[in-house]
């Protein structure tokens, strides 16, 4: 059996918890009764934006959402706005879901396929399907076809903005332009950018793609090169030089290759492997924002933020990390969940509603012998965590 | 404690036409929001109603000035507001 729980904020209800009220205490979410049992169990991706949430499961057979339907970024084809309490099943084009990411309001979904959908808000063109003259939003799945034969393998969304990495490790962006988050100049005159469009001319190939509020960031198939675009008002662009190596990407290295990247708002999040040759385990490395805890250190230490990479103290090897907003999530070896940052939604976990400025421990809560390791997964003010039971 | 969380200018904000709130998310889910009127006001301080978050509103203030709409012809501030709206949307659509 597994079993979902929530933190965080929930003025959306994307919580699943059967309320509008935050959950300050690991919470339970609710299936919805229309969910079918085989949907219910088996392995979880979890991923959510400015009030909404979506639950993968089995592999991606099942998709589940909850939270508002406002502007169609749950991709449920109704004039209801909701707000969904509880897991809702949702129908999409293909077999299974491949990858999902959420932006503020948008959502999109790459499916087995191969087959780029995108539905919610499309104000700033995040949605890339050219929409008609004074539609704002797709209240349905709606592909985006993208130039070419290129095979999309990733997905990512900024607030108002959207990537997608090919096979060949192009990276294609649409949506909000204004800081040059997509990679490409941005104007005054023209912040949007409407029709997916190639914005890694000049890279080298790219294996990982990550978007915050309005910034983006990018790893090379090297998985040491970090390129970053858009706003640095908080040190998000991190170390990089100033000087923009193509477009408006600037760069970076990393101390050892990376396995997996993650994107605040106004931070960055690495998850390392070990240096060959090192006896260290896999750890978190971060740069940015750093007011509220985001680095996992006090804000005195780094008032603004830190430009330089500072590594998180965890008591074992981390294997998954996710971030909020403001807020991070990591799951370690030995099954234990934990997370640091903005805290005042209890999204980290901590009930005083504290910021949290060292990473603080959320699951086991009671000294439990965890079954398969825990799937977490984020939304802009919340964590959810799927824990088995078996 | 109270800083900004950042500083948004009044182009990147969405208008609510019914409610008059200019609004931009909120890192929780929520939105900051401010009135026309305190705009109009010279208020630059957009709150979150659902946290302690806060953001500085960047605005020219000859463009808020209270009152002189009608006399105007209602050029100087409700048809200016729109014509924001309809341009953003004329340049998504163009591109």
């Amino acid at each position: 059996m597994d079993t979902v729980f929530a933190l965080g904020s929930n003025s959306g209800g994307q919580l699943a918890t059967g309320s509008l009220d935050d959950a300050h205490f690991l919470t339970e979410t609710v299936f919805g009764q229309e969910c079918s049992a085989a949907g219910i169990a088996g392995d979880a991706v979890i991923a959510g934006g400015g009030n909404h949430t979506f639950l993968v499961r089995n592999k991606g057979r099942f998709l589940f959402g909850s939270g508002t339907n406002a502007d169609g970024q749950l991709g449920i084809p109704t004039a209801s706005s909701g707000p969904y309490l509880h897991w809702t099943p949702i129908q999409f084009p293909g077999e299974s879901v491949y990858k999902i990411a959420c932006g503020w309001s948008h959502t999109l979904l790459l499916n087995d396929t191969h087959r780029l959908f995108s539905a919610g808000s499309g104000g700033f063109g995040q949605l890339g399907i050219n929409p008609e003259p004074g539609v704002s939003k797709a209240m349905q799945w709606s592909e985006i076809r993208i130039g070419g034969s290129a095979k999309i393998v990733d997905i990512a969304c900024g607030m108002r903005h959207s990537l997608a990495l090919t096979g060949s490790g192009d990276i294609f962006g649409w949506g909000a332009n204004r800081c040059g988050q997509l990679g490409v100049p941005g104007t005054k005159k023209q912040p949007n950018v409407c029709e997916p469009t190639l914005v890694s001319a000049g890279l080298p190939p790219i294996s990982m793609i990550a978007c915050g509020r309005s910034h983006s960031v990018a790893i090379a198939s090297d998985r040491v090169t970090v390129f970053v675009a858009g706003q640095d008002r908080c040190a998000q662009c991190g170390p990089s030089s100033y000087d923009a190596v193509a477009g408006t990407w600037r760069s970076f290295r990393l101390s050892s290759p990376a396995r997996k990247l993650c994107s605040g708002w106004e931070f960055g999040a690495v998850l390392l492997d070990p240096a060959e040759g090192s006896q260290t385990s896999r750890c978190v490395t971060m740069w940015g924002r750093s007011d509220h805890g985001q680095l996992g250190k006090t804000p005195m230490t780094m008032p603004g933020g830190s430009r330089d990479t500072v590594d998180v103290a965890l008591e074992s090897a981390v294997v998954d990390i996710a971030c909020g907003s403001n807020h991070t999530v990591a799951v370690l070896s030995n099954g234990s969940v934990w997370a640091w940052g903005w805290n005042e939604h209890a999204n980290a976990g901590d009930p005083s509603l504290a910021d949290v400025v060292c990473p603080r421990q959320l699951w086991p809560v009671a000294a439990t012998v965890p079954g398969r390791l825990p799937s977490v997964g984020t939304g802009y003010g919340n964590t959810l965590i799927s824990i088995s039971c078996d | 404690m109270s800083s900004f969380y950042d500083e948004i200018e009044i182009e990147d904000m969405e208008f609510d036409e019914d409610t008059e709130l200019y609004h931009y998310p909120c890192p929780c889910g929520d939105r900051f929001e401010i009135s026309l009127e305190e705009l109009e006001a010279g208020e630059d301080v957009a709150k979150c109603p659902s946290c302690s978050l806060i953001i500085r509103v960047i605005y020219d203030p000859d463009e808020f000035l209270p009152g002189d709409g009608e006399e105007e012809i209602q050029l100087g501030t409700i048809d200016h507001r729109r014509l924001k709206t309809i341009w953003r949307t004329l340049l998504s659509v163009v591109q």
